[in-house]
């Protein structure tokens, strides 16, 4: 009995697995090409109501173009093919892996595969998934949610929840109201995160031309006692024959030989 | 004062660029820069006349039908041509064409070499990367040069009768083809030819012959108009989806099953006009169960018509030539009121000379010659050979002093039309009226010196050598009688010049020339074999090549029976042999597929290849793999696989299979890899090189051998053609003539029935050229047609037709002027034809002859 149940459960979690691989590829397959419009990041704060993803994005190439200009080095390209690819991971790879690094490694293949699908003609590809952190509060410090209140946007107050909630009370106090990052930080934590995963030294390497990405808000953090997060995706894309020389040896040899 | 200096300069600019077009020797002289078009075609030009290649500006050059056997190389400079017509010049030496073509600074857009007696193509036929159209029709053609799949432009290539073997895997490359004809080619792989067009784009017409077995891939064919012919259809598959084929023509065919070709006509071709043509009419019964708008069935000696009364879906019927009693067409008529049926010419039944304008006719040309010796005296451009008691008074007595000859020529459509000679007689069986196609027409009198009349004396006739444009054998002598009707005199005799016996041709030795260096010396290369190897991850696959040893010796090359054995190592395919090659592209169970079928294919044929005993195979016997190579291909970001499997090249997308497991050492060993491979390939270019320098002597002693037998094989066909030439008088100033005797003075006419391709009724309504309807009734409409050099005249719009297969002018009479249409340039709208109308004191001839010539 025991067997039989370690069995089913082994065969579940592959068909679970699997089962997301193929959503992210029908995903993949039925999404239609698109570029974002790149402009550079604004100080206006986030809403959950009118969430502009296409400004995150276009703010961030922005940013990494305008470092790479700094450097003298050509500006990536946007990709409309890696947009859909990052398009169709934000929307159908599970939690996990915009956390771990190891489980992420599990789809590569799926996305290698999806980008032959497509057609495209840069076959080397760098992915990096990752999650970023919208609330505009201090890293581990304490907030608590109440709906009742209706000073908040996101229903988010600072310290602890407190035990009198009567306004009447005389040790009542005022809660204060927590509020989102601006889009400027969150490009800037975007590319902080980045940064820390070794994105741009690739970025830099001169070995990657294309760029594409994605993001989407996470609605299991929204309305809670949770830190609303974005998941972040961006691919770079390049040619694998690179260092195979330009010049068409072969041909030159053949017509010389004739 | 400036601006008086710039506008005269601009005047002198305008008439110094004016285009000139000349069509006798005699007007090359002046301002060579201007003359942009020569057409010297039927001049009996022996010596090519070298004052062409001072018109720098010259853009169409005509010398079709001529003597001439060299051609002067400086031809080449003529660097803005782009049009050249050599056709009917079986004198022409085939290596000047291909010294011309080798050196040429021109780019041309169409080229004609039909009817030159070429026995081989020149390579250098390539170069000219323009070409749109290309004729080759009428010549000893085997092969085609290879090189001409760079011909990416050809749009109409027309190589009906030649001896054709293999041009499947060239038709393959020309994308820009729309028509092709390839009839007539007894030897030629018609079925392979048509698996290569069937995956073609953009075709419109194909005419193709000895067809034994359709290809699977004829489905996809797309095509507009397809012409079979001494072919044996056994079926006539199509997809569901297939593109419809317009016009379909079975000539002389032959149907194992026609139930299965009709059904497949009638659910996927679905033709508008189907055509049968010399076909039994047992073999047509089949094909009364198709669905068609229109039906051509010609010339099959068919009695009976009434059964295509089945056919549902019929509105038109072209049945002449057959042998329908009236009877039979009179019940179809019945049954099917609502079919038109073409069962004789559409054509009225004209007699005698009526002029349409007066005046304008064509003036005679008097000369005054002694009777009582034989002479040759030229009129016009006829040369009458006249014998001593050729002439004979009124009451017979043999005439010998001064007489008047009064000629009249009749060769042009102009003239023709404005003479008024009816050109209608009826059919050799039967009342059928047909349409006369002129080949030289011409009036001859003459008088004594109190005028009268004179007349031929029948035993001893006068020989009448026309020059003629019309290369019809199958032309009759005709007479018109004192009742305005034509009666026939008998065949002419059609004497080309220039022609040559084939059995004298030694030109085939061109041919031999490039074969003798082939077979001189053997190349001996390894054999390759493909096989394919399944990967990890799904649909993705490995390919790789295993290595069939053929030389066990040391040494690199022996000489053995006058034979030189090279042994070529090809270190770059040794070393593509070594590697694991990653499929990496698109439709991956394709190219699967085809590697296995190819690996099976060089399985089966080598396998008898091996020699006992041992690791190594035969050294004779095929190699179906050649030229393996890998390319670079930046666009895709993998590597192409190059290799030739038997004639077609094969081109499948790989990648090295690396180890590495991260992006930046995959690349790393990609590129390590390719450089490897480059060095491989450079080793074996320097090796080749090696063995290139050994053979020299080798090759130089068997190209003195070939030289030596060209050169002679080259000096017994000058002989040849000098003695043709020295039999061939001077002062012919024309390569094609007719030899009529003539027995009587009148109107002599060299012509043939001829009878309408695509007969199309002229039933519209005539307007003006702005679109107004003309009002008034039409008195009379002559259809003048430019190709046959014929004219019909018809009473009314009603029972007018012309052929819309060649080019016509339909000239309107009306009360007040005339109304002229020309089917070349315009079209027939909305049942409405746009005439350009002139006056009746406008029209002259000069007019008419533009017109006429479109001009």
């Amino acid at each position: 009995m025991r067997v039989v149940v370690q069995i089913s459960v082994l065969v579940f979690i592959a068909y679970s697995c699997s089962g997301q691989n193929r959503k992210f590829l029908i995903h993949f397959n039925n999404s239609s090409n698109f570029q974002h419009e790149v402009r550079s990041a604004s100080d206006a704060r986030l809403s959950y109501e009118s969430f502009d993803e296409e400004e995150i994005c276009g703010g961030t190439i922005d940013a990494i173009n305008s470092n790479l200009l700094r450097r003298n080095r050509d500006e990536l390209r946007q990709d409309s093919i890696l947009n859909r690819l990052c398009e169709s991971a934000v929307e159908k790879f599970s939690k996990s892996r915009f956390v771990y690094r190891k489980k992420l490694k599990k789809e590569l293949a799926s996305i290698d595969y999806a980008l032959r699908l497509s057609g495209s003609s840069n076959r080397m590809l760098l992915t990096y998934c990752f999650r970023v952190d919208l609330l505009d509060l201090v890293p581990g410090a304490s907030f608590y949610c109440n709906k009742r209140e209706k000073t908040s946007a996101i229903h988010l107050y600072e310290g602890k929840a407190p035990k009198i909630r009567n306004k009447e009370h005389p040790d009542y106090k005022d809660p204060v109201p927590l509020k989102t990052k601006t889009v400027r930080q969150t490009v800037d934590e975007i590319m902080r995160v980045f940064t820390s995963k070794n994105g741009m030294r690739e970025v830099n390497s001169r070995k990657y031309t294309q760029v594409g990405l994605a993001c989407r808000l996470d609605d299991r953090t929204l309305n809670q006692s949770k830190r609303p997060t974005l998941y972040f995706t961006i691919m770079l894309a390049g040619k694998q024959m690179q260092q195979v020389k330009k010049k068409d040896v072969t041909e030159r040899i053949m017509r010389y030989d004739e | 004062m400036k601006k008086f200096s710039l506008i005269i300069s601009c005047l002198l600019l305008t008439v110094s660029s004016i285009a000139k077009k000349i069509t006798n020797v005699s007007e090359l002289k002046g301002d060579f820069n201007q003359i942009t078009e020569i057409d010297f075609s039927n001049k009996g030009i022996m010596d090519f006349p070298l004052d062409i290649l001072k018109c720098k500006n010259l853009k169409a050059l005509n010398l079709s039908n001529n003597g001439f056997v060299k051609m002067p190389k400086q031809l080449s400079k003529l660097t803005k041509l782009k049009s050249l017509d050599l056709s009917e010049n079986q004198n022409m030496s085939p290596y000047s064409l291909k010294m011309i073509l080798d050196s040429s600074k021109f780019q041309l857009e169409s080229l004609s070499i039909a009817n030159c007696a070429l026995f081989f193509l020149p390579n250098s036929i390539a170069n000219q990367a323009e070409l749109k159209d290309l004729d080759i029709s009428s010549n000893y053609i085997r092969k085609l040069p290879y090189e001409m799949m760079q011909l990416n432009k050809l749009e109409r290539l027309n190589a009906a009768s030649n001896q054709l073997e293999q041009m499947a895997n060239l038709c393959s490359y020309w994308w820009s083809l729309k028509e092709i004809d390839v009839t007539d080619n007894a030897k030629l792989d018609a079925n392979g030819l048509m698996m290569s067009l069937s995956y073609m784009d953009g075709l419109e017409r194909i005419a193709i012959s000895n067809i034994t077995e359709l290809p699977s891939s004829f489905k996809y064919l797309q095509v507009n108009d397809l012409t079979f012919e001494h072919s044996t259809i056994p079926h006539f598959r199509r997809r569901d989806y297939a593109s419809k084929i317009g016009r379909l023509s079975f000539v002389d065919c032959n149907f194992p099953n026609p139930e299965e070709v009709v059904n497949s006509l009638n659910e996927h071709v679905k033709p508008s006009h189907l055509t049968f043509a010399k076909m039994e009419a047992q073999q047509l019964v089949p094909f009364l169960s198709v669905n068609v708008d229109s039906l051509v069935i010609r010339n099959n000696g068919l009695s009976a018509i009434s059964p295509i009364a089945k056919m549902s879906s019929l509105k038109w019927v072209d049945a002449r030539q057959n042998k329908i009693k009236q009877s039979d067409i009179e019940l179809l008529h019945k049954t099917r009121p609502e079919v038109e049926i073409m069962y004789s010419e559409p054509v009225q039944k004209q007699v005698g000379i009526i002029p349409p304008f007066k005046g304008l006719e064509p003036k005679p040309i008097s000369k005054n010659v002694i009777a009582g010796k034989e002479q040759s005296v030229k009129l016009g451009e006829t040369v009458f050979e006249i014998p001593a008691d050729a002439f004979v008074d009124a009451n017979g007595a043999i005439y010998k002093g001064a007489v008047d000859l009064e000629y009249t020529e009749y060769n042009t459509p102009t003239d023709i039309f404005l003479s008024g000679i009816s050109m209608t007689t009826s059919a050799e069986d039967g009342e059928e009226q047909v349409m006369l196609s002129s080949g030289g027409m011409f009036k001859i009198e003459a008088k004594d010196n109190q005028g009268n009349k004179l007349e031929v004396n029948a035993d001893s006739p006068i020989s009448a050598n026309v020059r003629t444009q019309n290369q019809n054998s199958d032309m009759r002598t005709w007479v018109m009688k004192d009742d305005g009707v034509w009666e026939e005199r008998g065949m002419n005799d059609l004497l080309k010049l220039f022609n040559v016996d084939t059995k004298e041709l030694d030109s085939i030795m061109g041919d031999n020339l490039y074969d003798m260096e082939e077979d001189g010396v053997l190349y001996l290369r390894d054999r390759y074999v493909p096989k394919v190897k399944k990967a990890p991850k799904l649909k993705e696959f490995y390919i790789e090549f295993e290595k069939l040893p053929t030389w066990h010796k040391k040494k690199e090359m022996t000489y053995e029976n006058g034979l030189a054995v090279v042994k070529t190592r090809e270190h770059h395919a040794d070393f593509i042999a070594s590697q694991k090659l990653l499929f990496d592209g698109d439709s991956a169970a394709f190219y699967k597929e085809t590697l296995e079928k190819i690996e099976a294919a060089c399985k089966d044929k080598y396998k008898d290849l091996r020699l006992r005993n041992s690791a190594y195979y035969s050294r004779f016997g095929l190699n179906l793999i050649s030229n393996l190579q890998l390319k670079p291909d930046y666009e895709n970001d993998n590597l192409d696989l190059v290799f030739n499997f038997k004639d077609s090249v094969i081109n499948i997308p790989v990648i090295f299979d690396t180890k590495a497991k991260s992006n930046n050492y995959r690349s790393k060993e990609l590129a390590s890899n390719f450089t490897n491979y480059q060095y491989n390939l450079k080793r074996y270019v320097k090796e080749k090189r090696r063995n290139k320098n050994r053979l020299a002597p080798f090759i130089a002693r068997m190209q003195m051998k070939i030289a030596k037998k060209a050169r002679e094989a080259e000096k017994r066909r000058l002989k040849a053609l000098e003695r043709q030439r020295k039999a061939i008088e001077k002062g012919r100033d024309a390569s094609m003539l007719r030899v009529v005797p003539i027995t009587n003075f009148g109107l002599w006419n060299c012509d043939a029935r001829s009878r309408m391709q695509k007969p199309k009724k002229l039933n519209v309504d005539f307007t003006h050229a702005d679109g107004e309807v003309i009002a008034e009734e039409e008195e009379q409409i002559v259809v003048i047609d430019r190709s046959s050099n014929g004219v019909l005249r018809f009473q009314d719009r009603a029972r007018a037709f012309f052929d819309s297969n060649s080019a016509n002018l339909i000239v309107v009479f009306f009360a007040t002027g005339i109304g002229i249409f020309q089917t070349w340039k315009q079209e027939i709208k909305n049942k409405e034809m746009k005439l350009h109308f002139l006056d009746n004191e406008e029209v002259d001839r000069n007019k008419i002859n533009r017109y006429i010539t479109g001009t």
